[in-house]
């Protein structure tokens, strides 16, 4: 029993790389559609968050069916409670990259304001950075690493603050970027979003590593280091 | 913690060693699993409780039980096992009637009237869930009961004795799955008035019923602490394994 047990925790393992990284490359092309207002790699982004949201269900059907036959306790019952749950925080970033896709097509033609879309463009990269460093920290088991991660959504936090409070006093002066303005606080918003989903994939790493369920704000984890 | 009984690096050799330096606490009105491979020194841990393991086992370290040391010369190991009811996997009802059986040892004990006898006997027979059935045949010569209904009736004539801790060697060995379920709900009942030691080869029982749980291994207790801990994130890697059944290490 405990082969067939190994067997299918192997199965699960794989999908759960596989929704791993088709997120990641949902970030990556999400940020870089926005960054070249490339509207058609944008719209690739949208078709293939069919196949994200497909691994989400899938993964459910996986772990319940391992719950429900094998009853699993201990680092068994860990390892697929936190599939369970990073998973459904991983499918929200594949949706964040999806609306950060649709503001891309939304403000194709709409006027641009430079000096934000270089902060965007900046959080982008960060968010994703950030993604692969956790997805990374999970599959090392590093929880160390996945301290340290959660510490970077300040920077994400910071740069939203900033791109909300320089939009809003860009769109006071300069009526005609009212629109793209408010585009730039949204898509602000999502990578941010993106940051806090990171945050919770590590706190899943600690309960992983731990068996402790934790709240990683930044700056409140000094009692969690190895 | 406060327990009503514990011990203190007890060890316990039969020419060779059996249980090395157990020291394990039991909180009152609670229950806890001892769980382990067959071998470990479970069941010997638990004889060694109330004083029933062969005479020439040599015992070491100490066993307390409400503040006193249960192997002083002067402890009445009659009256100790009556404060410590045991009930062992097979049930063993006497060839007498039911009611003799229940009255055997109070009746000997206590001078008790026959109504205040029939009062505590339906308590008893109420707390085991085994009344309604058996209430019309306590006084037949032969009764017939299934294995589970016979172990909760052993169960019902320690009772009567008003325990305070009851040890259980695989109660429910031989128990479908309905009469496990029947018999764990008594034991879930009874924790108000008594402190109930388990040891059980069930992990799911032991996961379901108890409120702490010891590992035993190769006669060393390998992790104790409370069964929601041990069974989500123990601190041991041999516990880790044992009951994720990763065998073979």
């Amino acid at each position: 029993m405990r082969e067939t047990f190994d067997h299918e925790l192997d199965q699960l393992h794989v999908r759960f790389a596989e929704m791993g990284m088709l997120v990641s490359e949902a970030i990556f092309r999400a940020v870089k559609a926005f960054i070249d207002h490339d509207k058609k790699l944008a719209n690739q982004v949208i078709e293939r968050d069919l196949a994200i949201n497909q691994c989400e269900t899938d993964l459910e059907k996986m772990t319940l069916e391992l719950i429900a036959l094998y009853q699993p306790v201990t680092s068994d019952l860990r390892e697929v409670i936190t599939i369970l749950k990073a998973s459904s925080d991983i499918e929200r970033i594949g949706d964040h990259a999806v609306s950060l896709s649709r503001a891309t097509i939304k403000m194709k033609g709409t006027y641009r304001i430079a000096e934000i879309e270089v902060e965007i463009a900046k959080m982008g990269h960060h968010a994703y950075q950030m993604f692969e460093a956790v997805l990374d920290a999970y599959v090392k088991r590093n929880l160390q690493q996945a301290l340290e991660i959660a510490q970077q959504d300040l920077f994400l936090d910071h740069e939203l603050a900033k791109i909300r409070q320089r939009s809003v006093e860009i769109m006071q002066v300069d009526q005609q970027s009212v629109v793209s303005g408010s585009y730039y606080t949204l898509v602000a918003t999502y990578l941010e979003r993106i940051g806090d989903y990171v945050t919770n994939l590590c706190e899943w790493i600690v309960f992983l590593k731990k068996g402790e369920i934790v709240e990683l704000n930044p700056g409140r984890n000094d009692d969690l280091q190895e | 913690m406060k327990y009503i009984l514990q011990t203190q690096n007890l060890s316990i050799f039969n020419g060779k060693s059996i249980l090395q330096d157990i020291s394990l606490g039991f909180p009152k009105h609670t229950i806890t699993a001892i769980i382990g491979p067959s071998g470990a020194g479970k069941t010997t841990f638990l004889l060694a409780l109330n004083q029933m393991n062969p005479p020439n086992y040599l015992i070491q370290g100490k066993v307390i039980f409400q503040g006193v040391d249960l192997y002083q010369p002067s402890i009445d190991r009659y009256q100790l096992r009556m404060l410590m009811g045991m009930l062992f996997s097979t049930p063993e009802i006497f060839p007498m009637s039911l009611y003799n059986n229940l009255t055997l040892v109070p009746s000997y004990n206590r001078k008790v009237s026959y109504s205040q006898l029939m009062t505590e006997i339906e308590k008893v027979l109420r707390q085991v869930h085994l009344w309604s059935r058996l209430k019309n045949k306590l006084f037949k010569k032969r009764v017939n009961l299934s294995t589970s209904e016979q172990q909760l009736f052993c169960l019902a004539r320690i009772l009567l004795l008003q325990p305070q801790v009851l040890l259980l060697d695989e109660p429910t060995a031989n128990f479908d799955s309905q009469e496990t379920f029947e018999f764990e709900q008594v034991l879930l009942e009874l924790k108000d008035q008594l402190t109930i030691i388990l040891v059980t080869h069930n992990l799911r029982q032991a996961a379901r019923i108890s409120d702490y749980t010891a590992l035993f291994q190769a006669g060393k207790l390998i992790e104790t602490g409370k069964t929601s801990n041990l069974f989500t994130a123990p601190q041991k890697s041999q516990t880790d394994n044992y009951l994720s059944q990763r065998f073979g290490f």
